[in-house]
């Protein structure tokens, strides 16, 4: 038989009658006993330490033990204390029912025994029983979950002292459980410091106490009627963590508020309302730099503060700021009307789910930047025209010593009466030839000289070229093992330019490609027409080439490949300045080892139109913004 | 009589010098580049070097380089009208007295004597034959 499993109660008869143990087992409801049986005192007790039963049903009168000193000893085993042990005594007296209570018996029932009266007895047990351990077993649980709760949990009375607290109050206060109990609780909290107590109950409070460290969630419930002198239970639970957390992400808040707030760098959050960009946030450097009031620019179109141009360009940025990361160069409008060119980075900020939910803006102000390199690009053509006028110094020299020693070896000659006509003739003719050399030098360097005002005006490309080649004509042949190859396409419509600058473009090109070229190789400068009716320009050198690492950042002002000292990056820079300036577009092939060759287109010119056709698109001029920034 | 080389890329100075220093009593050879002054130069026999300092392929101060290896005694005059770089400091290194275009033709003259007079009192005197050169180079 698997007695483990069976749920059925285990009863233990004891009687020296063994027909009365069989009529008390048969009164037993059948199916929900078991029935062990023992024929006195002694027997009973080995049976009952072997395996403990649920119920005894206990004879008061048997030989050797009787059935009080039996309870007795049974109440004594461990297990046993409270099981129902029903004491049958022979006679209604007094006496022995008061000996039965005394030594442990639960109840007890008179012979002569009725089975149905025994069988009820029994069943009324038995029920007592099992209620009884189930609300031990269910104040084990209380106990064990009221221990294992990490919040301090603490029951007061009227007075408000300490009734019960579990496990987590014992270990925080740092005190055994019978120094807690019948505390007031505003001791063992507050200690003597006077606070305004009780906090209103089902009303948590966040607070710090004076006697215990960290922050706690303060609940208070009042029970709805005196239990067991139980009136409130206070619920402590610690947020300290919490707390801190709260705190960190504040102050993080509070950090980055900051650093937006005293960026040097102006900041914007837009939101986006009907395609439109407007002002949600603005820091101070915005602010500053604008000249505006806070109140001023939140809730404003971002288009209010950009020139006519930006505005134009911000139709198409926009809907590519909120896609992605994008950076483009603007010009601001100030409070006062003044201009500021910066560059502008835009950063869409998401949600969880991905959607984009407002755009971050900064603002660099590269006025100064621009100012500063339009001094060195001033500088730069400075310099170039000293370059120029030392070699023009030269162009002339040559022909002035012909003209000096020519005329003087004639003059010579006729004061010695030796001069020939052959010799006149040959000598005036050289001089005459030298002569209008210089003048067309000084020609070409007085156009050079007169636009330099920064004029445009229709002029043939090839003409600007070959003045250009001739001011420097002397210098160019004296590069070493370099040959200049011109084409120029001879039909060639007007250009709206700048001869000067264009011969500087020219110069500067002529230059890197020298340099491009230090064992000697040619220089091809070609024009021709292009199919919009502009024209094109294009150096091309035999040289070295340029790294495919270097090509992307070739425009870029600062940048060089030459040795320190020996160019200041920005020759290309201008040029391709310059290059815009005319509406023009700047690009150029190159293959290392093969050579390097620029090519510039420059917009068909249209009588009446003094102001080129920008040749670039929003993106281009988006791209360049990258390149200035890179 | 004295043979100057004379190295000039523009053909009129060339024609010019050529005849002038010719009346003054010089046989000339003229050559257009400073590779043509080197081989000429190589065929030997010259009193003095006129260079042109700005010509196509060797320049002046490379040609003098080149001049100053094969014929270490030959004084040279340098011509320019570039005044801006430092050719004449460059040439001056080479023990080279550069005169500036346009000169007077008879200054010119009296140039080219003095460095041939300076060059022959030099060969004359073996004992210090690098320590002079220049016009100034005697003083004292």
């Amino acid at each position: 038989m698997c007695s483990d499993m069976d749920q059925r109660s285990l009863v233990l008869i004891v009687d020296d009658d063994r027909l009365m143990r069989r009529i008390a087992a048969a009164a037993l409801e059948p199916g929900r006993f078991r029935v062990v049986e023992a024929g006195d005192g002694r027997e009973a007790l080995g049976l009952a330490a072997m395996r403990p039963p649920d119920v005894v049903l206990l004879d008061a009168l048997m030989p050797t033990m009787d059935g009080y000193e039996c309870c007795r000893r049974l109440r004594q085993m461990p297990g046993l204390e409270q099981i129902p042990i029903l004491m049958v005594t022979g006679v209604e007296d007094d006496e022995s029912v008061d000996r039965a209570f005394e030594v442990g018996a639960t109840d007890h029932i008179t012979k002569p025994v009725k089975p149905r009266s025994l069988r009820n007895r029994v069943n009324t047990l038995i029920r007592a029983l099992e209620v009884e351990r189930k609300i031990r077993r269910a104040k084990r649980e209380w106990e064990a979950t009221f221990d294992a709760v990490g919040d301090l949990i603490l029951l007061t009375d009227d007075l408000g002292q300490v009734v019960r607290c579990n496990r987590s109050a014992i270990e925080r206060f740092g005190k055994g459980y019978p120094e807690l109990i019948g505390q007031p609780l505003q001791q063992l909290l507050w200690g003597d410091q006077p606070v305004d107590l009780p906090p209103t109950p089902n009303e948590p409070v966040d607070t710090e106490f004076p006697l215990l460290t960290g922050w706690f969630r303060h609940s208070v419930f009042d029970l709805p009627s005196d239990l067991d002198g139980v009136r409130r239970v206070h619920v402590l639970r610690d947020i300290t963590q919490q707390k801190q957390a709260e705190e960190g992400l504040r102050t993080s808040q509070v950090r980055y508020r900051r650093l937006f707030e005293e960026a040097p760098v102006m900041y914007l959050q837009l939101r986006d309302e009907f395609e439109d960009p407007i002002v949600e946030q603005v820091n101070q450097a915005f602010l500053t730099t604008l000249g505006y009031r806070k109140e001023e620019v939140l809730g404003r179109p971002l288009a209010s503060f950009y020139d006519a141009e930006s505005q134009q360009a911000l139709v198409d940025g926009w809907k590519k700021s909120r896609e992605s990361t994008v950076t483009v160069e603007r010009k601001l409008v100030r409070s006062d009307g003044e201009l500021i060119d910066v560059v502008l980075k835009t950063q869409p900020e998401r949600d969880l789910n991905g959607d984009v939910v407002s755009v971050r803006a900064m603002f660099t102000d590269i006025t100064e930047l621009n100012q500063l390199q339009s001094k060195i690009v001033a500088s730069q053509k400075l310099a170039d025209l000293g370059t120029l006028a030392a070699g023009v110094a030269h162009e002339m020299n040559s022909p002035l010593q012909v003209i000096t020693g020519m005329s003087q070896s004639l003059l010579k000659a006729l004061d010695k009466g030796t001069l020939t006509p052959e010799k006149l003739h040959t000598n005036l003719e050289t001089i005459n030839r030298n002569a209008w050399r210089c003048a067309e030098i000084a020609r070409a360097l007085r156009t050079y000289a007169h636009s330099s005002g920064g004029t445009l005006e229709p002029l043939d490309l090839n003409v600007v070229i070959r003045d250009a080649l001739l001011l420097t004509e002397h210098q160019l042949r004296s590069w070493s093992n370099i040959e200049i190859e011109t084409d120029l396409f001879d039909l060639l419509p007007p250009t709206l330019c700048d001869r000067n600058q264009i011969a500087q473009v020219l110069i500067n090109l002529l230059t890197n490609a020298r340099d491009a070229m230090p064992d000697g190789g040619r220089i091809t400068i070609r024009t021709h027409l292009n199919e919009d009716g502009g024209v094109s320009l294009v150096v091309a050198d035999t040289g070295v080439g340029i790294p495919q690492t270097a090509l992307a950042k070739i425009f870029n002002p600062f940048f060089t490949t030459k040795a320190v000292g020996k160019g200041t990056g920005l020759g290309l820079s201008i040029i391709k300045g310059i290059v815009q300036a005319h509406g023009g577009r700047i690009w150029l092939e190159s293959t290392e080892g093969v050579g390097t060759t620029f090519f510039m287109a420059f917009p068909p010119y249209i009588a009446d139109s003094t102001i080129p056709v920008p040749a670039e698109d929003p993106v281009g001029r988006f791209e360049e913004g990258r390149q200035t920034l890179a | 009589m004295q043979k100057i080389l004379l190295a000039d890329d523009e053909r009129d100075v060339r024609t010019l010098l050529q005849g002038e220093l010719e009346s003054a009593g010089y046989r000339v050879t003229a050559v257009a580049s400073g590779a043509d002054a080197v081989i000429a130069a190589a065929d030997g026999g010259y009193d003095l070097y006129l260079l042109d300092m700005m010509m196509p392929g060797l320049n002046g101060v490379q040609t003098i380089q080149v001049l100053r290896k094969i014929t270490p005694r030959v004084p040279i005059l340098g011509l320019t009208g570039y005044t801006g770089q430092g050719y004449m400091a460059q040439a001056s290194a080479y023990n080279v007295t550069c005169l500036a275009k346009p000169i007077d033709i008879n200054d010119l003259l009296g140039e080219i004597k003095l460095k041939l007079a300076n060059a022959a009192r030099v060969a004359a005197t073996p004992a210090t034959p690098t320590a002079t050169g220049s016009r100034f180079g005697r003083a004292g």
